[in-house]
């Protein structure tokens, strides 16, 4: 399992982390793999860095107050329930000021990841 | 002159519309089916010889930079509008990433865009 150090060096080269997105980027990513090793799912590098873009994303959409569009409920079914408590999970690691563990577009968007990581897809 | 073949890869499985618009413009379009769509793209836009792929997620982040780190394509994502992806393909980006467009007149013209590009 790669140290949080490491996954944010990984996704600064690719992306410029803004200062003010440090933070809330370490507590994203620590929460997402600490909920990855609780349910033993291996996440490569290669996903982990597409997950951490995600959540680079996340924190972006967050700060600037940007809503995805919803999802209809056939859609939010494609992805196991239990991938998509892994992903609230995540989102409610967030500051106070980053409300978006019950947008489920949000979720649904972050689920995916782990379900893709669980399937091998 | 070949056809332009483009990859197109929804986080959750859209993309129909930009398709039907990569048609209109006279390019082939790659759909991939299924959610986690964009996560395949660089794998199948590389599989294909794609002349470029279009990545939604929410930012297009995932699917541009897999395709950067794994096949060092010029890639650009965040984008927002359609221009902002015409000016990516015109400045030779092979991905360009958005939040959620499912557009025909996306597909339709970036490809427009390509063919302009490539025909110089």
């Amino acid at each position: 399992m790669y140290m949080t150090g490491e996954i944010i060096q990984l996704v600064d080269q690719e992306i410029k982390l803004a200062d003010n997105e440090l933070n809330d980027f370490k507590t994203l990513i620590e929460a997402a793999t600490k909920a990855a090793q609780d349910v033993q799912l291996v996440i490569s590098e290669e996903r982990l860095l597409r997950l951490g873009v995600h959540l680079v994303a996340v924190i972006r959409r967050a700060n600037s107050g940007e809503v995805l569009p919803p999802v209809d409920e056939i859609m939010l079914q494609q992805v196991a329930a239990d991938m998509h408590d892994l992903a609230r999970k995540v989102l409610g690691a967030t500051l106070v000021t980053m409300p978006c563990q019950e947008d489920s577009t949000e979720v649904l968007l972050l689920a995916v990841h782990f379900a893709a990581a669980k399937e091998s897809i | 002159m070949e056809k332009v073949k483009v990859v197109i890869g929804d986080r959750l499985g859209k993309g129909q519309k930009v398709a039907k618009g990569v048609e209109q413009a006279g390019g082939i379009p790659i759909l991939i089916p299924g959610v986690a769509a964009d996560m395949k793209l660089a794998d199948i836009m590389h599989k294909e010889a794609a002349d470029f792929g279009i990545s939604f997620c929410g930012s297009g982040g995932a699917g541009a930079i897999t395709a950067k780190t794994k096949y060092g394509y010029d890639v650009a994502f965040g984008l927002r509008s359609v221009d902002a992806g015409v000016t990516a393909i015109r400045e030779g980006k092979k991905v360009v990433g958005f939040g959620f467009m499912d557009t025909e007149e996306l597909g339709r013209r970036l490809t427009e865009a390509y063919i302009k590009l490539q025909s110089k």
